[in-house]
């Protein structure tokens, strides 16, 4: 960058058609400048052809030439020399002449018979310092937006590249289940006597067959689990759910693994248990999880508990206990890390990858709980996790908490409000909020409002807001061309508001209380 | 072909509501009238298309079947499936959804879209764990959805709901 003030030889171009001013302005000029060269041009043409010659550091241009006036001077001589800052000389005062002549890329506007040497100077320096920046800038720009271009097209293929490697492991896990199932269904019916009878032994090796089977079913799972949350593409519908409902639901599976591996497995469920808030599948796995560690780890005669009981004012607490090798207590921590297991002399055999533990802790984290363990050597260990009540202020608070402790994670929050036509039906209401559901990434969260509305929280920074909404048009598009029963009913979109996740976190669950208030008074 | 496709695009004017309900009206009547049905079980044995481009797969719930009072009729891709349940009319249907020639997807909207067809119970067993494709699923009219691999036990329950299955006597068998 050439600073205007160290250089004194300068190289300047004056276009003047008239001779008398011509000379004034280059006298005042050499008296600016002693060192500078002029050169003179008496009409746009000749001017046009000595630009493109040899360099100049700068061109001082009178606006009414034979061959050009006025703006028409200006645009031509910026078009034709871009490079050179452009002073404009006139024979009156005009400020709006002067104005437009800026904006057509004039860095200087000078009238004739008040020019000095001082004058000229200042405005010289300035000019060349005011062009060489805004050169600069324009630069960086283009580099900028090259950069911009180059970011986009990459991550484009890397999503792109996610959802297909994502897509890769969803077929392969779904080819690994089609054999599985039948392995299964084949031992558990030759079990069963159905092919013809089998002796009490044979019937055991069976069971086995299948138990071993169904180990190898959720170890796919958890692989399903580990690539979809390390690519971030794990969803999360939160709702509100019954704790009893969801154990119920995933009660067979582990009841099935503890006979078979005689354990005697109990129940133990508080009555009037609070309704939770979070993802009822995902929280299912977790217990599957933690109920096969139990019922792997315990000791003849093994016992495993499954327990679910209150757990002060704000959550729930679900745990499992079992009579196993216990854990020490240096090694407590680290059993949630992917891939570690206790080494332990018992059952070596019945190892999975250790990908359980720290599964069902992200799981956990996810609905906005946390996981614990406390194990005695030798007595048992008990792995328990709380859920939130169904509660949409606290829930809010523990989900800024959370994106606030993620690191690199979202910076602000924005609520978005979606509003629902007046005459839809009761299934087109379901279908709304299940495409909103799908729109949403982890790190959202969506709380159904009476009088079909909805409250979206989006953890989205306010740059990629549009993005954001765009995304959610696309996508409103192309479900509505694909949707056999016809397109959604339309809906409302309205951004009530960005926040701060750090600075801003209280305001952020005030404003979920208040919409929730709000709506509820609409009702009543 | 052509004039059930005809008449699929048709029924599919139907507003959802009213489809809604009278499915649901025949379920609760399929629970209610449990009783009134025992006593014409002698007579009338609950057919159940199970249709699923794994034969073994067919094969296990068939002989899985055999114990109990019903008859298995079986496709092995979707278009198979769906002409077994317009030409046959099944009590129940237990449907894969990945399949060649007419997917689950197709199958299902095809059914529900079809007045002989519309209110036959159909179960989805699928290998695939996406919760979407169970709302999908759900959304197009299937009754129930449960992941591959299910004990049968489960699937038994299950299929307990919409049609009468009691064990055959073993003397007959």
């Amino acid at each position: 960058m050439v600073i205007a003030e160290q250089k004194t030889e300068l190289s300047i171009l004056l276009i003047e058609d008239d001779l008398v001013d011509g000379e004034s302005i280059t006298r005042s000029l050499h008296k600016a400048f002693p060192d500078c060269d002029v050169r003179r041009a008496t009409c746009l043409g000749d001017a046009l052809a000595v630009v493109n010659e040899s360099k100049f550091d700068v061109v001082l241009a009178d606006l009414s030439l034979p061959d050009s006036r006025g703006l028409d001077s200006v645009v031509s001589m910026v078009h034709a020399c871009p490079r050179n800052p452009l002073i404009v000389l006139t024979g009156h005062a005009d400020d709006e002449l002067s104005i437009t002549a800026i904006a057509e890329g004039a860095q200087d506007y000078l009238v004739k018979g008040r020019i000095n040497p001082e004058l000229l100077q200042r405005s010289i320096r300035y000019a060349i310092q005011r062009h060489t920046m805004s050169r600069n800038n324009e630069q960086l720009l283009q580099t900028l937006r090259e950069r911009d271009l180059l970011l986009q097209t990459k991550n484009s293929k890397l999503e792109k590249a996610c959802r297909t490697a994502q897509k890769f492991v969803d077929n392969v896990s779904h080819e690994f289940r089609t054999p599985l199932t039948v392995i299964m269904e084949y031992a558990s019916l030759l079990e069963d006597g159905i092919a013809g009878p089998v002796s009490e032994e044979q019937a055991k090796l069976l069971g086995v067959i299948d138990d071993r089977a169904s180990d190898l079913n959720n170890m796919v799972d958890d692989m399903l689990d580990v690539s979809k949350l390390e690519s971030g593409l794990l969803g999360a519908s939160r709702c509100q759910c019954t704790v009893a409902e969801i154990i119920e639901h995933v009660l067979p599976a582990i009841r099935r693994k503890a006979m078979v591996r005689d354990v005697r497995l109990e129940l133990q469920i508080d009555d009037d248990l609070p309704d939770v808030f979070c993802d009822s599948a995902k929280v299912g796995r977790v217990i599957v999880n933690l109920a096969i560690n139990a019922i792997k780890f315990t000791r003849s005669p093994g016992q495993v508990c499954i327990s679910a009981r209150r757990h002060g004012e704000t959550d729930v607490s679900i745990a499992v206990t079992d009579n196993g090798v216990g854990i020490p207590a240096d090694r407590q921590r680290e059993i949630f890390h992917r891939f570690a297991q206790v080494k332990t002399e018992v059952r070596d055999s019945t190892k999975g990858f250790g990908l359980g533990l720290n599964i069902a802790q992200e799981l956990v984290e996810i609905n906005f709980g946390k996981m614990d363990v406390e194990s005695t050597e030798g007595v048992g260990s008990t792995f328990s996790f709380t859920l939130p009540v169904n509660n949409p202020g606290e829930v809010t608070r523990r989900f800024v908490d959370r994106l606030a402790e993620v690191p690199d994670g979202p910076q602000s929050v924005s609520a978005i409000g979606v509003v629902l036509e007046e005459d839809a039906s009761e299934s087109a209401v379901l279908d709304v909020e299940r495409f909103l559901v799908h729109i949403l990434r982890q790190n959202d969260l969506i709380f159904p409002l009476p009088n079909r509305q909805w409250l979206l929280l989006v953890s989205v920074p306010t740059i990629a807001l549009e993005e954001f909404l765009a995304r959610l048009d696309t996508e409103r598009q192309q479900i509505n061309r694909n949707r056999p029963r016809g397109p959604l009913p339309d809906f409302r979109v309205e951004v009530h508001g960005t926040w701060d996740v750090a600075q801003r976190a209280t305001e952020i669950v005030t404003m979920v209380n208040q919409q929730l208030v709000q709506e509820k008074c609409c009702v009543a | 072909m052509s004039s059930v496709v005809t008449q699929a695009s048709q029924a599919r004017k139907r507003p959802l509501q009213q489809v809604m309900r009278a499915r649901m009206s025949k379920r609760i009547e399929s629970k209610v009238g449990k009783d009134l049905l025992a006593r014409s079980a002698m007579t009338h044995t609950p057919r159940i298309l199970c249709i699923d481009d794994d034969p073994e797969i067919c094969r296990t719930l068939e002989m899985r079947l055999s114990a109990y009072r019903a008859e298995v009729q079986v496709a092995y891709f979707g278009t198979q499936g769906f002409w077994e349940a317009i030409t046959d009319h099944p009590d129940l249907i237990l449907m894969d959804v990945s399949m060649p020639s007419g997917d689950g997807r197709f199958v299902l909207e095809s059914l529900r879209n079809n007045q002989a067809t519309r209110r036959i119970p159909v179960i989805v067993l699928t290998g695939m764990r996406s919760p979407e494709l169970r709302s999908e699923m759900m959304a197009l009219g299937a009754d129930c959805f449960l992941n591959k691999p299910v004990h049968f036990d489960v699937l038994l329950r299950e299929m307990q709901a919409f049609v009468d299955l009691s064990k055959r006597d073993p003397t007959s068998h």
